[in-house]
């Protein structure tokens, strides 16, 4: 028997597969949810739930992408291991591939790169005072 | 042979000055498909079509490859409830073991389950029931034989929270069989967003909005609000 459950509001305005990310996202982060533990079927969920299969299937997508579960063709849907380093590379990997765009489109508006370092420095800067205070 | 479960093509239909026409549309094995759209838009002339209750003036019609207007054996897999179907006037446990015989598919266990979730009482007479506890009798005959194909016109009609919640989890419940697939019309509009993949909308007879339901009503407004949007509220 499951120790967990995942409660959907009609009221909040969140949509629902954004209910669902979120819940089993912090089910996983706190630990209900052990790395490797095997979760419910997009059927048998959406079933419970009483949301549409298309609805479960986009929360299970969502979930896949952020590194916390791992979906493996023909057994289901599992809580990733090392949630920490999964979801850490995920991130580098998109700031990388954002920083990598904003640094052509810099070049293609004429800036320098000592400018974009100075630029990127000052930002930083600006970020740290702004989290001190 | 092909994997969809409904095929329609070139279909028309007439009912006095009424006309409904729709060109091409399928419904696949695995999915729940809300059917929405103001009154007299076309879709309980749409479903009795499909259930082979009423005939078209032109186009195709393929369920599980046969057309149930010519060949009606196909209905033994086809589900059909309306809000309005007639039930002889029996006591409900008689009517419900009459049925039984009928369909080789019959499942006591489910009928058993519903009827309890339903809070229905077997000893109660059909015709003295009142409009709600009509619906779920309704809808406990039209899904008991495990149909693979379950239409449902306004199956929410008279049900109370609990009824709706119950007929959400049985519609669901029945694609948890990836080859089983329901068609839900319903004026609550909030449940047929909630539970269905793909949307049709139709509006005077015409089909004017078709596909996933979440891109079609998108994030920032409810399916009620869309309608409003496409001029299809009624």
């Amino acid at each position: 028997m499951r120790d967990w459950e995942i409660r959907i509001s009609e009221a909040s305005g969140v949509p629902y597969y954004r209910q669902i990310v979120d819940q089993i996202g912090q089910l996983v982060r706190s630990g209900h949810l052990a790395p490797g533990e095997k979760l419910p079927s997009v059927r048998e969920l959406a079933a419970e739930l009483l949301v549409s299969l298309i609805t479960t299937r986009r929360a299970y997508a969502e979930l896949e992408n952020a590194g916390l579960i791992i979906r493996r063709q023909g057994y289901g849907s599992f809580v990733a291991e090392e949630i920490e380093r999964a979801s850490h590379e995920q991130a580098l990997k998109k700031v990388r591939e954002d920083l990598d765009e904003l640094i052509h489109t810099a070049r293609r508006m004429g800036l320098e790169n000592a400018e974009m370092r100075k630029l990127f420095e000052e930002l930083i800067a600006g970020e740290e005072k702004d989290h001190e205070q | 042979m092909s994997s969809e479960l409904i095929e329609v093509s070139n279909l028309e239909i007439r009912r006095g000055a009424f006309s409904l026409e729709i060109d091409q549309w399928s419904l696949g094995p695995g999915e729940v498909v809300g059917l929405v759209g103001p009154n007299g838009a076309g879709k309980t002339t749409f479903l009795e079509r499909l259930a082979g209750l009423r005939g078209s003036r032109a186009g195709k019609v393929s369920v599980l490859g046969r057309d149930p207007r010519v060949d009606p054996s196909v209905r033994e897999e086809l589900g059909f409830m309306s809000d309005d179907m007639p039930l002889f006037t029996l006591r409900i446990g008689v009517l419900l073991r009459m049925l039984s015989g009928y369909y080789p598919n019959w499942d006591a266990g489910l009928v058993e389950t519903l009827v309890e979730k339903f809070k229905l009482d077997p000893g109660d007479k059909v015709h003295k029931l009142s409009k709600g506890q009509g619906t779920r009798l309704r809808l406990i005959t039209a899904m008991a034989f495990r149909p693979r194909i379950l239409l449902l016109d306004e199956p929410a009609t008279g049900l109370d929270v609990m009824g709706r919640r119950t007929l959400l989890g049985s519609v669901l419940d029945i694609v948890r069989d990836p080859e089983r697939s329901v068609i839900i019309s319903s004026h609550m509009l909030a449940d047929v967003e909630r539970v269905a993949d793909r949307l049709l909308v139709l509006d005077q007879g015409r089909l004017i909005r078709e596909g996933r339901t979440d891109s079609l009503v998108g994030e920032s407004r409810s399916l009620e609000e869309a309608l409003l949007d496409w001029g299809a509220a009624g």
